[in-house]
């Protein structure tokens, strides 16, 4: 039943409270996303009284187990990766109750049959209403699979229904822009769009979403917030860790695919969107489209000077030796895959004419750091800047993570008689205000796909935009091999060509 | 903690800063969201508001300014304390400023004077009034103005009646700020009532009830003395969203009778008292509605599972498989805490007020 905002006992101010009731299937519910976050995203809801009075969760795996055993391995798993810890043993007895598994091949006529049964069940015992998320959390090559499987088993309503399903979708969303236009393809013969929800876990971070309310809650940036006054913008996403037990995956995938072309694009967006004429999905999420249309496309040229690649060898991060790439398991010897990508871009429309926005994201590097710096125009110099010494910019910065927060340098005279001018930092953590623990981005994104609100994932066309940015780039790349790889030391900021990159425009990039 | 230092009211912010760079090597934030000010007398359920702030402080860092009234005392005076305050733990990643202000007999005609220039400027102001207000109004009245949201402790009323008519005649200008700790105790079973008969069958149910009956639990405990509150405030929330009027009510032995008129009917609400360890004072144990054709639901707590709540329905008919609902363990700070920086503005609560300013209870 959909909300009904004239219900007497509902408070319409707490949104959160009358959600409808629902069950949230799993698949791929021994895998290590659920183990890691998605179990313990649904135990801090319930725990914060965020979950629908009536909800339900079924983990659907290929291996056999008990609803018990399924209960006891999530409870570990809590345990280990909870935001909150140690796990509420009290909370914990009656909540586990709502959890159950269901062993079933993801080909299986018959695993599907016996699910619906056990759905029903469900519905009868815990009031869930019908109402249902599943959430595929397995290779995407799996998704066609199960939304038709899904869909043919009745367990995907129509739009239309009383009662409602939703698919979540996790990335990756394709490897380019044909195969994401396939992928959209096989999914939309069983799912409308309003049922499909493309997970960036970035948009579900807390700091990201503050970034909407920073600019369009406060006055004093958005009149600041164009061409006149930005000098340029940089967007990190350094990881120290290198691939880890992923090789496989990231020798098919990449740092391109696995991370610049989803979450530093979602982050481009919203860093750079026009106001939304709302803040619905389609207000919000129209604006972050047309962004990505006004993306400046690459030239032959662009792909040469603009973009740049590169993969780590050894080195030492936070003190460790640590092996160069082609050393790790299940990668290739000769691997040609990038670890590291640094882009210049250009925005061509009114706001961003002429600024350059660089983005690089890459593995291995000194220290784990997601951060958006807009950089300002220097002041005129005429009072304080001196012969050879210039004042520094001012520099907005939005950490991502870790140490989430917003710090804006500013410069300052120096107490004494002289006036030399010292750059400080006026500092906002989130840490200091709102305690250390943020939900989780799965816990605030589930929340919103029971909520039935799409704002804070990824639309199809904006998926597609994408693609279609960097698939020349990525098929300029596979054309040509680089000829430098591996072409940096593990624990240093990338190769020299990304500090050459952004250099030959006279800057260069942040000191993080 | 930070112990206390006793310092002359001019001195409060100094010597708050003082203590503040003695942490600069440490590090602890300074975190201030908001300016919360307490008022209480010196009695028994000082110790409980207390906890409650500290409560509240793990959740929301704020400046407190606390407020303790000795009205009966011999002579008149104003002292005042600095301290830091931060949520338990050796961790001291956060911490806030705290200030006491204890005054005796008239001297608390001076401690508005005291509050205003210690309130954070442009950061909201929150009055947590743990007395009742009915008692001493020229102070509330001073620093209502001060504050975006007024925290009334109805506990400490006479009854929820006048307590609801005080409000009503004093506040209403106010009343979309307004909220009581004994209206957040019963949030769980306000979300539960309203998820329950959230279908409109089930809501159909409800409207067409003929009577309702709630056991509310009663035990020695010398901080409760209005231990009906939470039952009356369920009731008249019902009653004010569902539009019934007030008709009479009265007391025979230890059952409470409450009538209302509906538009064409009337329903009649029982009130009965028992007694169970595990619960606290106040606390609801059981709802039961009963409407036509024998239709019947049942939201019970049981002593083996207090968490839980379970719901039996049944008509003439069939007989459902029960559900259960979990109540989340009450931390009163924490409740506050959500309701001055994240809950919106309702008007539930001021509705319900005025349902229960309509009763006459002399």
């Amino acid at each position: 039943m959909q909300k009904d905002n004239s219900h007497p006992l509902e408070d319409s101010e707490k949104i959160v409270k009358s959600i409808d009731p629902c069950t949230l299937v799993i698949f791929g519910a021994t895998g290590d996303l659920t183990a890691r976050k998605l179990i313990p995203a649904i135990y801090n809801l319930g725990k914060e009284r965020h979950l629908p009075t009536n909800f339900a969760c079924v983990g659907v795996a290929r291996r056999e187990k008990s609803h018990d055993d399924f209960r006891n391995d999530m409870e570990e798993n809590i345990d280990k990766f909870s935001r909150t810890k140690p796990i509420d043993k009290g909370f914990w007895s009656n909540f586990k109750e709502r959890l159950f598994y269901h062993q079933s091949q993801f080909d299986s006529d018959e695993g599907y049959e016996s699910l619906k049964i056990f759905l029903s069940e469900i519905d009868s015992k815990h009031a869930t209403g019908g109402n249902r998320i599943f959430y595929l959390s397995v290779q995407p090559k799996f998704f066609p699979l199960i939304i038709e499987k899904l869909k043919k088993h009745g367990l995907i309503y129509n739009p239309s229904d009383e009662k409602w399903s939703r698919v979540i979708i996790e990335k990756p969303f394709g490897k380019d822009l044909d195969s994401a236009k396939e992928l959209q393809n096989q999914i939309q013969e069983h799912i409308s769009e309003e049922q499909t929800y493309r997970i960036d876990h970035y948009l579900g971070k807390e700091t990201v979403q503050n970034i909407l309310v920073f600019r369009f809650a406060n006055s004093i940036f958005e009149s600041i917030w164009n061409y006149k006054h930005i000098e340029h913008v940089q967007i990190t996403v350094a990881e120290d860790i290198g691939v880890e037990n992923r090789g496989e995956f990231f020798e098919e995938e990449g740092l391109t695919r696995d991370i610049i072309q989803n979450h530093m694009m979602q982050l481009l967006s919203i860093i750079a969107m026009e106001p939304p004429v709302d803040l619905s999905e389609k207000g919000v999420r129209d604006e972050k489209v047309k962004v990505l249309q006004s993306v400046r496309p690459f030239t032959e040229d662009d792909f040469k000077n603009s973009v740049v690649r590169g993969q780590y060898k050894g080195g030492f991060v936070n003190g460790e030796k640590v092996k160069p790439y082609r050393e790790e398991d299940e990668v290739s010897d000769k691997s040609n895959i990038e670890t590291f990508t640094a882009i210049r871009f250009f925005i061509d429309n009114w706001r961003w004419d002429g600024v350059p926005f660089y983005i690089r994201g890459g593995k291995r590097l000194p220290k784990k750091v997601t951060e958006i710096a807009v950089i300002f125009k220097d002041s005129p110099g005429v009072l304080f800047q001196h012969k050879d010494n210039k004042n520094e910019p001012n520099v907005l910065a939005i950490r991502i993570q870790p140490d989430e927060g917003i710090s804006m340098k500013i410069n300052c005279k120096v107490p004494g008689p002289s006036s030399p001018i010292q750059p400080v930092k006026m500092d906002f953590r989130y840490g200091a205000y709102f305690g250390k623990a943020p939900p989780e981005a799965y816990e605030r994104l589930i929340l919103e796909c029971i909520n039935g609100d799409s704002t804070l994932f990824a639309r199809s066309d904006e998926v597609l935009q994408s693609w279609k940015i960097f698939t020349p780039i990525l098929e300029y790349w596979e054309a040509n091999s680089p000829k430098d790889f591996p072409n940096y030391e593990s624990g240093t900021w990338g190769p020299k060509s990304a500090d050459e990159l952004i250099k030959k425009d006279n800057r260069s990039w942040r000191k993080l | 903690m930070i112990s206390q230092k006793i310092v002359p009211p001019a001195k409060i912010e100094s010597e708050l800063q003082k203590i503040w760079e003695s942490f600069s090597k440490e590090d602890t934030n300074k975190a201030n969201l908001f300016t919360l000010i307490v008022y209480s007398e010196r009695n028994n359920r000082l110790n409980l508001v207390r906890d409650t702030i500290q409560n509240l402080i793990e959740k929301f860092p704020c400046r407190i300014i606390f407020i303790t009234y000795e009205p009966e005392s011999k002579e008149n005076y104003l002292k005042t304390a600095v301290s830091i305050l931060s949520p338990p733990g050796e961790q001291k990643e956060v911490a806030c400023d705290s200030i006491d202000i204890g005054v005796g007999k008239d001297d608390i005609e001076k401690v508005r004077y005291v509050v205003l220039p210690l309130l954070i400027p442009d950061l909201p102001v929150h009055l947590l009034w743990c007395e009742d207000p009915c008692k001493e109004t020229k102070l509330l009245f001073h620093l209502k103005e001060l504050a975006s949201k007024i925290i009334f402790d109805s506990e400490t009323s006479n009854n929820i009646f006048d307590f609801s008519k005080f409000i009503m005649n004093n506040f209403k200008c106010r009343e979309s700020c307004l909220v009581d700790l004994n209206w957040l105790k019963t949030e769980d079973f306000r979300d539960i009532l309203s998820s329950e008969f959230y279908e409109s069958e089930k809501l159909k149910m409800l409207t067409s009830a003929t009577s309702i009956t709630l056991n509310v639990n009663q035990k020695e405990n010398p901080l409760v003395r209005n231990f009906l509150i939470q039952a009356y405030y369920v009731i008249f929330w019902i009653a004010s969203r569902l539009d019934w009027s007030y008709k009479e009510k009265k007391i025979e032995e230890n059952t409470h009778h409450i009538l209302f008129n509906k538009s064409s009917s009337s329903i009649r609400i029982t009130i009965n008292i028992d007694e169970k360890k595990v619960f606290n004072s106040g606390d609801i144990l059981k709802i039961q509605v009963f409407a036509d054709e024998g239709n019947e639901i049942i939201f019970e707590r049981s002593e083996s599972q207090p968490e839980a709540l379970k719901v039996d329905s049944s008509n003439t008919q069939q007989c459902y498989l029960p559900h259960h609902f979990k109540f989340e363990k009450f931390e009163l700070g924490h409740f506050l805490a959500n309701e001055m920086i994240t809950q919106p503005i309702s008007n539930h609560f001021t509705k319900t007020l005025s349902k229960l300013s309509d009763v006459n209870d002399n």
